[in-house]
């Protein structure tokens, strides 16, 4: 056999195996990254495909209407849209100040030593169970808000129990609170450190500060975190099929019982046998979703617009 | 006093007094549930008694229930959560899409999500089960992990990522061996924090998992579970049923608040460094 000839040393490496753990990890995390967005496909499709025949009907019809009768096979879900809105709102005009002022607390005034403490007391308000919202408000806010509405002796169309759109209102308050607080206190802790010193210097007081240097750079992700509570406020359903009254009549002010449109969902879904009804509610779902879906996707960016660039800057 | 200490003490007692009235429900619900769950937490942990109409009976297997699906459902959230953040925060194409996709699911509410797990799991199965309960839990915890990933992720001194890359390790490499070491701390916390959510979440269980009255025979069976247990039993006229849903809301807030601490824990003292 003739002798091998001299071949010289490849100057490329040889072929590697093959790295499997970049392999795994990168094919793992590339799967699990399709999983959110097709979720959200497989819901949009789902609830598009239910509600078809509603859809085919009338585009709009079903939010209009203003009587829900599944016996009578006519769906409106005015009422419901009615009530979201109302409970929101109040929830919103009692939240988003009580929300300011504590993130402001936490942010500008709070002892630095305890603000670790105090930030995670905020966040266990957050962290209580909606259903126990719910137990509570039953035993607690309903016969406050009962006694409440039979002095002032408004007549005619008040509940009995405290069952009412205020009552609606007022406990998710509570629930929205820690939510519009968290992220605010985040936005107002991103404002550079340097805003404030600059005021300081100029002999600015707390206040002044707050005023000169903080707020006016952190408004946008400050309607962020509101946002953020609108988002959460329009898809809790577990506290608002406890305390609302379920009323299917549009509802007569804030007094009077009412019903939403997450609420709706979770009471009457199990129960829907009727393609009709079925559709009617797949339809509500879609507006639930297209709603939810801007509002959260809208206070997302303003939350991190506020947030990140600073927080990364923090870091290089 | 001047007008500008006026404001100012205003301003003081406006954010105090608002920091106060945030956290005086959790004061409240507190102080009103203990003494109403404690008399009922003996009975209510008794499973002897666990099997009878919602709420008066007790609420251990309600209990055992929640840890079944709750459980089912971080082993299947958290580690896609894990690698979704992962994605979206390395991915230098795609991983805002990956970002937005979070947001996008995190942005449906729970009722939503209960529904599209009583399409997806119940319906093919035919049955009220502990799994489709899991999946639809899984996909509220998904987006909270994501997310609190991605941002832990990219939060890394880019100088740990330099040194991983200068090192010679691949791109996937240094995610693995030098940056998810360093945030796994907080990501453990967000998992805490995730199931902590999840623990609590009623509207995602009520067209899954449903309920029953009995400890669950196995995990494709109507299983029953704290918050539903609470759900059904709030509305019922009855003193004990009432009585009962107080222990089963203590426990419930035990466990809600006992990860949110451990993940408070976790944290450590060393994120009061950062700013």
């Amino acid at each position: 056999m003739a002798p091998r000839s001299f071949r010289p040393p490849r100057l490329a490496p040889p072929r590697r195996r093959p790295r499997r753990v970049d392999d795994l990890l990168g094919i793992a995390s590339a799967t699990s990254a399709w999983v959110p967005g097709l979720v959200v496909l497989f819901a949009g499709v789902v609830a598009t495909t239910l509600a078809w025949p509603s859809l085919r009907a009338a585009p709009l019809g079903v939010l209009w209407g203003d009587v829900w009768d599944p016996a009578a096979g006519r769906f409106g879900a005015w009422p419901m849209f009615v009530g979201t809105a109302v409970t929101t709102s109040v929830a919103l005009l009692l939240a988003a100040p009580v929300a300011l002022g504590a993130a402001l607390y936490l942010a500008e005034l709070a002892p630095v030593q305890a603000r670790r403490g105090l930030d995670v007391l905020l966040d266990l308000v957050s962290a209580v169970p909606s259903v126990v919202w719910g137990l509570f408000a039953l035993d607690v806010v309903l016969p406050v808000v009962d006694r409440t509405f039979r002095r002032m002796g408004s007549g005619g169309d008040v509940a009995p129990g405290g069952f009412s759109l205020l009552s609606g209102g007022i406990v998710l308050a509570a629930m929205l609170v820690p939510t519009i607080a968290s992220a605010s206190r985040e936005v107002l802790r991103a404002v550079p450190t340097a805003y404030r010193e600059a005021a300081i210097a100029l002999g600015a007081t707390r206040w002044e500060v707050v005023r000169i240097a903080v707020l006016p750079s952190a408004w946008g992700g400050l309607l962020g975190a509101l946002l953020l509570g609108v988002g959460r406020a329009l898809g809790e359903a577990t506290v608002m099929a406890m305390i609302l009254g379920a009323r299917l009549d549009a509802p007569r002010g804030l007094a009077s019982p009412g019903y939403s449109v997450a609420a709706l969902l979770l009471d009457q879904v199990g129960e829907a046998t009727a393609v009709a009804h079925l559709a009617a509610l797949a339809h509500v779902t879609l507006a639930l979703l297209v709603v939810s879906i801007g509002v959260h996707v809208a206070a997302r960016l303003l939350v991190d617009r506020a947030v990140e660039p600073r927080s990364a800057r923090v870091t290089t | 006093m001047s007008a500008r200490q006026a404001k100012e003490v205003v301003f003081r007692v406006v954010c105090t007094g608002g920091f106060l009235v945030a956290v005086a429900p959790l004061v409240a619900l507190v102080a009103y549930a203990v003494p109403r769950a404690i008399d009922g937490l003996g009975p209510a942990l008794s499973f002897a008694r666990a099997t009878s109409a919602p709420g008066t009976g007790g609420v251990s297997h309600a209990l055992l229930g929640s840890v079944v699906v709750v459980g089912i459902g971080t082993a299947i959230g958290v580690p896609l959560g894990i690698l979704a953040g992962v994605f979206a925060a390395e991915s230098r194409r795609l991983g805002r899409a990956a970002r937005l996709a979070v947001d996008l699911l995190a942005s449906l509410p729970p009722v939503v999500i209960g529904l599209l797990a009583y399409v997806a799991v119940v319906l093919p199965l035919r049955r009220h089960s502990a799994l489709a309960g899991g999946v639809a839990l899984a996909l509220v915890i998904l987006p909270l992990v994501a997310r609190g990933t991605d941002a832990l992720l990219r939060m890394v001194p880019a100088s740990l990522r330099d040194v991983a890359i200068s090192l010679g390790l691949s791109r996937w490499r240094v995610v693995l061996f030098a940056l998810l070491p360093a945030v796994s701390r907080g990501v453990v916390a967000t998992a805490a924090v995730a199931t902590s959510r999840a623990l609590g979440e009623t509207a995602p269980l009520l067209y899954t998992s449903f309920h029953a009255a009995t400890v669950p025979s196995g995990l494709l069976s109507p299983t029953p579970t704290l918050p539903i247990t609470i759900w059904l039993a709030a509305t019922s006229p009855h003193d004990p049923a009432r009585a009962m849903a107080w222990a089963a809301a203590l426990l419930l807030l035990v466990l809600a608040l006992g990860f949110h601490a451990l993940a408070w824990v976790l944290r450590g003292p060393a994120a009061k460094g950062t700013r």
